[in-house]
């Protein structure tokens, strides 16, 4: 049976046994992921972070012309103040209260319907489910059902609700979910109809980021179709015509593209992240294969590899240690990338590991069996107690800023305003450490290099102290 | 009205994020948010779009218990036990004050009976429930400001504070939620100092956990906002402390006077020190307004405005442009209210019209944009939701009131003396860039053609 059949997404934990509570050894770390299904475990002391909730928001928020329904108490709706910041999002909360999580939502939820379709002229509006409408068990289906036909738009539950899967990443499959459901159609039967583009799949990436690959493909003569982040509803809508579909982000955007190669024949193309000189040569390489493409690169592309080139000659990380906090999809070009840079990989932590990315664990099989491999959201207390223990360097953050790295005596280098794909992506790199360096007296002059929010007597123990094998 | 209908891009977070944009701000608290993972976490996100900065437990350093279903289908008390315990062992602080979200307060964790068993252990424990459904971000920090008044004292080992004459608490002055809250705590902190007094306003690089404890002992609680009233009425009613209501912070050397002058009714003050000072900061005050005088007459710098914001900003900043700077507010809009508070709102519409001449509550963006673009105004005084409304219309933009993107506060303030010269310095800016728009505009028409 196809996903797609699935009312929603299952969880990432139940789909491909996501684990995102994880700390040893990169060596124990591929031992116990190695079976069938990978154990859970728990943290019993937690810090907060995203969910599913905030990621499919992100997600939607993304999309060009549908609105945003947030249907629950007003706070749920508040990460539109970050994902609307650049681009006005027709964005709106039921504003749900007390009286509501004992009666119900389901009139506030018609009003806002009605008033996002009135105010907007949307191609479709997603309604996205929060913990009080989850747990109220609210009937957005009959809401839908009465509005759907008046409207004539796709009204698109968002079943997420904050609480069911410890990986944000389940609210980007269940936009996945969605969209396969309700918004894209099938294939013409006429292959005449079908067009020639390939689906460019992304969710999270930074604009610099899609940029960056969108360019290569052009060079390369590639017609793109960029969805679902910055496409219409129709494009989207179009996906199952591609000839073809890669991912930028496998963690975030695989999920769907398998949809369109199970459910409509449209073929996979997987990729790794085009990061650093080689990383991107092997992306490059993939796409040049799949889709027939010979003769030498693109002068403008060579061009820019011999730039990159210039800026790994600096070797700026030479002699340093590095801690790697960053998606698992980019960690094996990433590390690669580092010690090309003339460092050395000390620590890393990713956000989740599973059935279907286990084998980027392995490809990082060269690194030392001993090397500390962190799995989690966030959680800095278990970072900050791994720096206490190895000194490193540089700390660099792809989700954040890393400011907390200084107490443990690394310069945070943070990545995620900078755009790493691609060979400007390595210039872009090269220049974030330089500018680390040049500014590295701000983390004393702000005393951040003194002060640890965390006790000495955690800084002792274990990393792994608080986190528990599940008990089912 | 109180905007209980849908929102469309919303401004105010929930109630649990007033409340942990509050204890983030207290130094030596620790806040433990009881909820699923992402509640406290969205509201760091809007925190990172603007430039508040953020304080040491935010974002992804906040402690929390990341509910799982197995805790809404079975209840969350004991996970919230394990995290109480373990938070006390890993995270460096003074108290740590449980802030409870939505799921707690549907399946009825028993958050109370937590929070007793491990302060009874002697940990520094509280508890704040803060629930979204039940409010915005200003009942969010009403809520738990008046929690940490009232239940710090019942802590053990609490030493009952030897009482200060000249002590005053300071409340109703928002963090994040007021954009220049440090700076203008801080001007409030000067001003009164400056009299004699001595302040705690438990936020910023002096105050903390510390003067929390010490608040039962001080002879005055000023609320400058009605969202300080519930904390300064408990300690009034618990330890006799008078209160002090104003409808918002001073703006301008008037209301600065107008304070000093109330509070030393309420609380003596050397007279030739009040006297001294305040002569002195009028010398300032005028000076600095003084060298506008070319710029204020030659560009003939009154305007028609609109003015975005919570009732205590809107009030201070309408009443410092219009008294000093000659603005004529068209519309006030409101953007907090008490949830059906009918009998409040028409008390507050009535005292705001002596302001504005149109007033309105609403914290819905397109509510707003709406009102905007009727208003008239040449310079709309707002958050950075405004901004296309504003391009739109062509109005000159000055962003003062939370969201603001693309700026960071530090210091900078709003408020008392310091604080209206630098939003004098912003307002007549703005007024320039409007007339220099203008110009460009005129010639472009002159060269180009119509």
């Amino acid at each position: 049976m196809s996903f797609k059949d699935e009312r929603r997404a299952l969880t990432r934990e139940k789909r491909s046994s996501a684990l995102s509570h994880y700390d040893g050894t990169i060596g124990q770390l591929i031992n116990d992921t190695a079976g069938s299904e990978i154990r859970q475990r728990v943290r019993t002391f937690s810090q907060s972070s995203s969910d599913d909730i905030i990621y499919a928001l992100r997600a939607l928020g993304g999309i060009r012309d549908s609105a945003v329904i947030i249907h629950g108490a007003i706070g749920c709706a508040e990460s539109g103040i970050f994902w609307g910041k650049d681009r006005e999002i027709p964005w709106y909360s039921t504003n749900l209260d007390e009286r509501d999580s004992i009666m119900g939502g389901d009139d506030k939820l018609q009003k806002a319907i009605l008033r996002a379709y009135e105010e907007t002229s949307p191609a479709a509006i997603f309604i996205v489910g929060t913990p009080v409408v989850a747990i109220n068990n609210d009937d957005v289906h009959s809401v839908i059902l009465e509005l759907e036909e008046e409207l004539g738009i796709p009204l698109i539950a968002i079943s997420t609700d904050g609480f069911k899967s410890k990986t944000p990443l389940s609210g980007l499959d269940i936009v996945s979910h969605a969209l396969l459901r309700h918004v894209i159609g099938p294939a013409s039967e006429d292959p005449l109809k079908g067009d020639d583009s390939v689906n460019v799949i992304s969710f999270l990436d930074s604009g610099e980021n899609v940029l960056a690959v969108l360019r290569i493909l052009r060079e390369l003569g590639i017609k793109t179709r960029l969805l679902p982040q910055f496409a219409s509803i129709e494009e989207i809508a179009n996906a199952a015509k591609a000839k073809g579909s890669i991912v930028l982000n496998s963690d975030e955007g695989e999920y769907l593209a398998l949809e369109l190669e199970e459910v409509y024949g449209v073929p996979y193309i997987r990729t790794e992240a085009p990061v650093g000189i080689r990383g991107t040569k092997r992306f490059i390489q993939k796409i040049r294969k799949a889709f027939g493409i010979r003769g030498s690169l693109p002068q403008s592309l060579a061009h820019l590899e011999s730039e990159a080139e210039r800026y790994v000659n600096l070797k700026p990380l030479a002699g340093a240690s590095v801690f790697l906090d960053l998606p698992l999809p980019l960690a094996p070009p990433f590390v690669e990338f580092v010690e090309q840079l003339g460092g050395d990989v000390g620590g890393l932590s990713v956000d989740t590991v599973d059935l279907s990315n286990r084998r980027m664990i392995e490809e990082l099989d060269g690194l030392a069996h001993s090397l500390p491999v962190l799995v989690a959201n966030g959680q800095p207390f278990e970072k900050a107690n791994i720096l206490s223990k190895n000194k490193m360097d540089y700390y660099f953050a792809v989700r954040d800023s890393g400011a907390f790295a200084l107490a443990g005596g690394a310069l945070p280098i943070s990545l995620t305003g900078v755009g790493i794909y691609g060979f400007e992506g390595v210039r872009n790199i090269v220049t974030s450490i330089k500018r680390s360096e040049q500014a590295k007296l701000f983390g004393i002059h702000s005393g951040l290099t003194e002060e640890t929010a965390y006790k000495p007597s955690w800084l002792r123990k274990s990393p792994n102290w608080y986190i528990k094998q599940e008990v089912k | 009205m109180g905007d209980k209908t849908n929102i469309a891009r919303p401004r105010n977070g929930c109630a649990l994020h007033g409340a942990l944009w509050t204890v983030e701000e207290i130094r030596g608290a620790v806040p433990i948010v009881h909820a699923n993972a992402g509640c406290s976490f969205q509201s760091s996100l809007s925190l990172w779009a603007g430039g508040g900065g953020s304080p040491k437990f935010s974002g992804s350093a906040v402690p929390s218990t990341n509910s799982q279903e197995r805790h809404i289908i079975f209840g969350g008390a004991s996970r919230l036990r394990e995290q109480i315990k373990n938070t006390v062992k890993v995270v460096d602080g003074d108290l740590y004050v449980v802030l409870t979200g939505c799921e707690a307060a549907m399946v009825g964790d028993d958050v109370d009976a937590m929070t007793k068993e491990a302060s009874d252990q002697g940990l520094q424990v509280i508890d704040s429930q803060t629930p979204g459904i039940r409010g915005d971000v200003h009942q969010g920090y009403e809520q738990v400001m008046s929690d940490l008044v009232e239940k710090i004292p019942g802590l053990k080992g609490y030493p009952a504070p030897e009482k200060d004459e000249k002590l005053i608490n300071v409340f109703g002055i928002l963090p994040h939620q007021n954009f220049t809250f440090r700076g203008d705590l801080a001007e409030i902190r000067r001003i009164l100092e400056g009299a004699g007094y001595h302040v705690h306003t438990f936020f910023g690089p002096v105050d903390g956990v510390e003067e929390l404890k010490r608040a039962p002992g001080a002879a005055l609680s000023i609320s400058f906002s009605r969202w300080g009233d519930k904390a300064a009425e408990s300690l009034q009613r618990q330890y006799g402390i008078p209160v002090l209501k104003r409808e918002a912070p001073p703006t301008g050397y008037a209301a600065a006077r107008d304070l000093l002058e109330t509070v030393a009714e309420l609380v003596p003050a050397d007279k030739e020190r009040l006297q001294s000072f305040l002569a002195a900061e009028k010398e300032t005050f005028s000076y600095y307004l003084g060298t506008l005088r070319d710029i204020f007459y030659e560009k003939n710098i009154s305007r028609r405005i609109a003015v975005v914001g919570d009732e205590a900003e809107v009030t201070a900043l309408s009443h410092f442009l219009t008294d000093y700077l000659g603005a004529c507010v068209e519309n006030a809009i409101v953007t907090d209210f008490l949830p059906a508070d009918g009998q409040s709102e028409d008390e507050r519409r009535e005292k705001l019209s002596s302001l504005a001449e149109n007033v309105s509550f609403t914290q819905d963006s397109h509510e707003i944009a709406r009102i905007v673009r009727h208003s008239g105004a040449g310079i709309l005084v707002a958050s950075s939701l405004e901004r296309a409304v504003a391009r739109a219309a062509g109005i000159e933009l000055l962003e003062t009131t939370f969201p603001v993107f693309d700026s960071v506060a530090l210091g900078a303030s709003h408020t008392g003396i310091h604080g209206a010269l630098e939003l004098s310095r912003e307002y007549i800016s703005a007024v320039l860039r409007a007339d220099a728009g203008r110009k460009e505009r005129v010639v472009e028409e002159i060269v180009v053609g119509g």
